[in-house]
């Protein structure tokens, strides 16, 4: 695959999408890509810190709150987003230094606790988050350029905006990535003690990638919550963080188009299976069963380690493990 | 250079070392000797951070480094390999030095956002493995390489970091003859170029040929200090290893 083909293709016929005049297919298409962000994310953590967190979905939710909340308080979306995400960041900071001298299956199982508590205070907190009546009436997006007002209430305008959203937010993970930051969060997932050893403050580097996460998550969650204009509690549970965590594995945790892959798959999925809506958390189940069972490296590892073993030329990255 | 002082450390009930005083010179090499339990490697984990012991300080150049993470340890200049090879194994040879040159030079956040790796990172990862002798082998994955090799590779990530002081937990063992040759002209040169080597070995015949000096634990005491010549003789040593009925 030659990506500097494949990308820009993708980007051309998802900017000519509309023309088909689908409004389900934009729709799926906008929900792609606010998933996809969040993924990204957490296959910052995941995949290349070698940390499971398991908490993406608490952070995806309490983004969407925190700029809903803000814009029925008269605020701009975008002051509201900047808020949203300053403020999950530091939420996230604080969890990753309790949690993030934690090892494997103890930081998992910590994160999924913190889980839990963000959804209790956001379903129990009635004053403020209103609980379980949930936000309604959230407004769209609008931008002033040269005092004509474009408003992104429409399906197709707020999903051009999306795509701009995830062309920024793919150049942060690619950058991200690709820098020496990268490199060492990659010595972290691959041999820790060895890390310690080349100089590299562990806590340092393990809380920045989780911070940098939870911001990809608060910024699709808050771009949700204009989107749908109305969220409840559940946005902030376990089954989100669960979907985020299902298309990463299935896509392939520690490669670059995993979380787009993945996320297609899982929203495909989600989908073909809508009358089976309440069943959703069981199907993906399963897809993660099979996928940890029978493709542990998901669709992009399995995908460069069979270009490996043909002898096939792997990305330039590949020398410092990353794909 | 290094200075030991009444380092001494439990686990659960066990006095894993007790009152340890000892120092290193600059320039020198220093052999830890003593048998199986003796506390050797809970030495090294305790001079390069991994460990903080219960009583007792070590000085590295005048400043007290007990309590210091490793990776701060690391920065003061003192790098250890392990008993256990500890290498990135899913990496190739080079991409093993180049991920620990990122960690040397990009040590900050920040940095490590900003800042590139380039060309001259991949010459000196070149150039480290030169030293070692595996440049023909720099693009193999670590797995595939015979473990003499990847033990020369360890020795190599160690010092990508520049290290003053460097502690060697039995770099030899298990290799043969002509492959404990390779490793010891590894140490010699590093000697000359000026780095100070503390290391633990078993090879008696190796030990005594390349330490200026030995210090011998013996279930986590001290029990003897010199010239090799001088601890060949030493009949607190002889009986610790070969036991009371060889003591002349």
């Amino acid at each position: 695959m030659n990506w500097k083909i494949v990308c820009p293709t993708i980007l051309v016929l998802a900017l000519l999408l509309p023309l088909t005049g689908s409004s389900y297919a934009i729709r799926i298409s906008t929900l792609f890509i606010i998933y996809t962000i969040a993924a990204m994310g957490l296959n910052i953590i995941i995949g290349y810190t070698g940390q499971a967190s398991l908490t993406q979905g608490a952070f995806y939710g309490l983004g969407a709150y925190v700029s809903a909340l803000l814009v029925l308080n008269g605020w701009s979306f975008w002051s509201s987003l900047v808020v949203a995400v300053a403020f999950v960041a530091a939420v996230a900071f604080l969890i990753g230094l309790m949690t993030l001298r934690l090892k494997g299956a103890y930081f998992a199982i910590a994160t999924l606790l913190f889980n839990v508590i963000i959804y209790e205070i956001v379903d129990k907190w009635d004053e403020v988050t209103r609980g379980p009546r949930g936000l309604f009436g959230i407004p769209s997006p609008a931008i002033e350029i040269g005092g004509v007002s474009i408003s992104f209430s429409g399906t197709q305008n707020f999903y051009y905006l999306m795509l701009a959203v995830l062309v920024i937010m793919t150049v942060l993970y690619w950058i991200i990535i690709k820098s020496p930051f990268g490199s060492i969060i990659v010595a972290i997932r691959e041999n820790e003690l060895l890390a310690e050893y080349a100089g590299v403050n562990l806590t340092k580097f393990k809380v920045a990638s989780f911070v940098f996460s939870a911001i990809f998550a608060s910024v699709a969650g808050a771009f949700y919550s204009a989107y749908i204009g109305s969220i409840f509690p559940d946005i902030t549970s376990f089954v989100n963080s669960f979907a985020f965590l299902t298309a990463v594995i299935f896509g392939g945790a520690g490669t670059l188009a995993g979380p787009f892959v993945g996320t297609a798959v899982v929203t495909l999925i989600n989908e073909v299976f809508f009358t089976l809506a309440q069943y959703t958390v069981l199907i993906q189940g399963i897809v993660f069963l099979l996928a940890i069972l029978f493709m542990p490296k998901g669709v992009m590892g399995t995908y460069y380690s069979r270009k490996a073993e043909k002898g096939g030329e792997l990305p330039k990255r590949a020398i410092m493990g990353k794909l | 250079m290094l200075s030991v002082k009444g380092v001494g450390i439990k686990f659960g009930g066990l006095r894993a070392l007790k009152g340890v005083t000892f120092d290193v010179k600059e320039g020198e090499i220093l052999g830890i000797i003593g048998p199986n339990g003796a506390g050797k490697t809970t030495l090294f984990n305790i001079i390069s951070g991994l460990y903080t012991p219960d009583e007792g300080i070590v000085l590295f150049k005048g400043k007290t480094i007990t309590g210091m993470p490793p990776h701060k340890i690391v920065r003061l200049g003192i790098n250890r390999t392990f008993q256990t090879t500890s290498l990135y194994f899913n990496l190739p040879v080079i991409g093993n030095i180049l991920i620990t040159l990122t960690g040397w030079y990009r040590g900050s956040i920040f940095k490590a956002l900003k800042e590139k790796n380039g060309e001259e990172i991949f010459e000196e990862a070149m150039k480290l493995l030169k030293f070692v002798e595996l440049e023909e082998l720099a693009f193999t994955p670590v797995k595939n390489i015979p473990q003499e090799a990847q033990r020369r590779l360890s020795i190599a990530v160690a010092i990508a970091t520049k290290p003053k002081l460097l502690l060697l937990d039995e770099p030899t063992a298990g290799l043969t003859l002509e492959e404990t040759d390779k490793i010891l002209e590894i140490i010699k040169s590093l000697r000359n170029n000026g780095t100070t080597i503390a290391l633990i070995e078993h090879k008696m015949r190796f030990i005594m040929g390349v330490s200026d000096r030995i210090v011998v634990l013996e279930s986590g005491e001290v029990i003897a200090e010199g010239k090799p010549e001088e601890i060949v003789k030493n009949e607190r040593v002889i009986k610790a290893y070969l036991g009371e009925s060889y003591v002349a």
